[in-house]
């Protein structure tokens, strides 16, 4: 069956054709790293006994943390997505935005030192690239402040225009982070991994 | 007319090559068990709704029985080899973090299931979706998986996410009480 063209998005198209995606997708953050501090540290006489204590951090447990600075309860499936431009937003198991956290969770995407790798299409739009970006992942929460960078890896595959010249754009980059900040006031140091991933039209 | 050297060359020659036709021809025929398998009823395991498993001609890992209490697999709706296939694969990655988000058994039952389906990326991925879940009890069916694995890459992440989801959370050490994230 031959789909019929709404007018008002003809319209829309013809004032506003679709441009090409110059820059990474909207992405889901999943973080999972583990947090080091100083459990134990005691001298007597001449002997050091001390114990470092290991916690797991993820993206949910950051939604908690979230739930509690903000004093509310967000959906089941909530989930926490990182904006083109560093903002962390979060949203509901649909994508539907609910609240802009960045205040407490901030994303610093160094797009201008950024490796590219593969084949882009200016006049299409179409994109088949690997590219290397550093990130900074900064938290500040009332029991856990930090930072975490590290170089993502990014596969981003934007398909030929369809009918209406929409692009289909997906994002895939996963890396290592690491860093140091505080944990319920004790100096902590944090590694782990950090996955973004992402759709969008555009 | 008695047998002569020559008569028994031909002979021992043309047996040798009938045994060799017999063999190639039997090698690219279905053993037995296979055909049985075939042609036996679907267990109780396999899923009435699901479409039926395409033959895949990538390879797959060696398909592993999935506990009762887990749901079956996902199988791909279209053949391996098809453009719909890769689609499908993005969208099932994208369903399992998707599940990874929620807290309730269901979900993470579901998450569970795929780390038995033969695709390595769908394995792959729902062992990431075990991790970012986050949940101690997915623990047994990582440790039932690595006992039964044979690749060591593979055993070696299970034992990695073990690991990982055996230690103590923030939220625990912030307020044990009501740790939401680990049962």
């Amino acid at each position: 069956m031959k789909a019929k063209l709404n007018p008002i998005l003809a319209a829309g198209l013809f004032l506003f054709p679709a441009q090409p995606l110059h820059a990474s997708v909207d992405c889901m953050l999943t973080l999972t790293m583990n947090c080091y501090r100083q459990q134990r540290y005691v001298t007597t006489g001449t002997n050091i006994s001390a114990n470092v204590d290991t916690v797991r951090i993820d993206s949910k447990q950051l939604l908690t943390l979230l739930e509690k600075e903000l004093s509310r309860k967000f959906p089941q499936g909530a989930q926490l997505k990182v904006a083109t431009d560093g903002k962390v937003w979060v949203t509901d198991s649909k994508a539907v935005p609910i609240t802009e956290v960045s205040a407490y969770l901030n994303a610093t995407l160094d797009d201008g030192v950024r490796l590219l790798n593969g084949q882009r299409n200016l006049a299409t739009g179409q994109e088949n690239t690997r590219s290397y970006y550093p990130i900074t992942l900064t938290f500040n929460f009332s029991t856990l402040q930090g930072s975490v960078k590290g170089i993502l890896m990014e596969n981003l595959v934007v398909g030929s225009p369809d009918r209406y010249g929409f692009h289909i754009g997906t994002e895939k980059s996963a890396g290592t982070v690491n860093g140091s900040g505080s944990y319920n006031g004790n100096p902590a140091y944090f590694d782990g991994s950090l996955k973004l991933q992402g759709k969008a039209t555009q | 007319m008695p047998l002569t050297r020559v008569h028994v060359c031909w002979l021992a020659g043309g047996t040798a090559l009938g045994v060799a036709v017999f063999l190639l021809g039997y090698g690219f025929r279905p053993t037995a068990d296979a055909a049985s398998r075939a042609a036996a009823p679907p267990s109780r395991h396999d899923p009435p709704h699901q479409p039926q498993a395409v033959p895949s001609r990538r390879p797959t890992d060696t398909p592993k029985q999935h506990p009762p209490d887990l749901p079956a697999p996902v199988q791909p709706p279209c053949p391996v080899d098809s453009p719909e296939f890769q689609d499908w694969i993005t969208t099932r990655i994208a369903d399992l973090n998707a599940l990874a988000w929620y807290d309730d058994a269901a979900s993470l039952h579901l998450i569970l299931a795929e780390l038995y389906n033969p695709l390595p990326e769908i394995q792959a991925a729902a062992l990431a979706a075990t991790i970012a879940f986050g949940s101690r009890d997915a623990i047994p069916i990582l440790e039932r998986l690595a006992t039964q694995s044979r690749d060591p890459k593979q055993q070696q992440a299970l034992t990695d996410a073990i690991a990982y989801l055996k230690q103590p959370t923030l939220l625990e050490n912030l307020d044990p009480p009501s740790a939401d994230h680990s049962k």
